[in-house]
């Protein structure tokens, strides 16, 4: 398990490295970039990952989202060891009386995980629309 | 060179958890395939603003990338994505062509220890034990592919978002291809 510090560290990398790849495609490479635009883009994003919600943070800069997530505040759940403890959702904790049960929790687990949306096979021939990393990168 | 098929996050976790909630990802990046108690599940949206939720269970990260990729061929295969290519010199540039119409222009192969990376152009590459051995994939920026959280001891919940867009498998035997050696 990484220390909290270490993940700070490599969210300050992750932010640092998009920041630099958002100023080498905005300004040419061999010419000295204009100091007061760059320190502008980079006061913008450090304003915008402080202030912005981790949902909004997500669309453009998901690995970020992700260690800024582990960082927060983690509920104390269970690690399950034994067949009849299914484990714990929201702080509440899950008993099954036999395997079985235990079994059919986890798929109840499983059918959280799958949210409202059929997990069924659900056919689309429809392309994808272009993504927003062409819209920030391209 | 990264082998990684995802960008991976270890869980500074008080107690492990048996499902990650809230976890934010882009929220029009789907559909999304998730960790499940036992294998993998697709979710075909987020929910709110752009969260999922991920079982975790107890997998090596590199036997969950030989899933994932699997999962994300069949599924290619089946919805006509268009993100599963041979892996010949023909199959690597139609791979490149598919993420260069996405925009993703930093592309990295991944390969299997039987693929032939002669067939490749000069490009970022990275052997993946974790592949099927003839196997090869093209994955741009994992930022853009998804997150793997490590939980410890082998436990870990997964997200994968863009398979369409990002992941694009060379697709070589699969294992049960294999002819067995007591037929004649």
């Amino acid at each position: 398990m990484k220390d909290p510090s270490e993940i700070r560290q490599k969210l300050k990398q992750a932010q640092y490295r998009h920041v630099k790849r958002i100023l080498r495609g905005t300004f040419p490479q061999g010419v000295d970039w204009p100091k007061e635009e760059v320190e502008s883009i980079k006061d913008e994003h450090r304003a915008f990952f402080q202030e912005a919600p981790l949902h909004v943070i997500a669309r453009d800069f998901p690995d970020v989202a992700a260690l800024m997530w582990v960082l927060e505040d983690q509920p104390d759940q269970a690690l399950v060891v034994n067949g009849t403890l299914v484990g714990s959702m929201g702080g509440v904790m899950l008993w099954a009386d036999s395997d079985a049960d235990a079994d059919a929790a986890r798929g109840m687990i499983d059918q959280i995980v799958g949210g409202l949306v059929s997990t069924g096979p659900q056919p689309t021939t429809d392309h994808p629309q272009k993504s927003w990393w062409r819209r920030l990168f391209g | 060179m990264n082998p990684n098929l995802l960008t991976v996050v270890e869980h500074p976790y008080k107690r492990r958890p048996l499902m990650l909630d809230g976890v934010p990802v882009p929220r029009d990046s789907g559909p999304f395939l998730v960790t499940s108690t036992k294998a993998t599940l697709w979710v075909e949206r987020a929910f709110g603003e752009g969260f999922l939720r991920l079982a975790v269970r107890q997998q090596t990260s590199g036997d969950l990338f030989r899933d994932l990729v699997t999962e994300v061929a069949a599924e290619g295969h089946r919805r006509g994505w268009d993100n599963v290519y041979p892996p010949t010199t023909d199959g690597v540039l139609d791979g490149i062509k598919h993420l260069h119409y996405y925009g993703l222009t930093d592309a990295t192969l991944l390969y299997g220890s039987e693929f032939d990376i002669g067939i490749a152009p000069d490009m970022p590459r990275a052997p993946a034990d974790w592949l099927p051995p003839s196997w090869g994939v093209l994955v741009p920026d994992r930022a853009y592919v998804g997150t793997v959280y490590l939980l410890g001891d082998n436990f870990l919940g997964a997200v994968v978002h863009n398979p369409s867009r990002g992941i694009v498998v060379l697709k070589g035997n699969e294992d049960n291809d294999e002819i067995p050696s007591d037929l004649p």
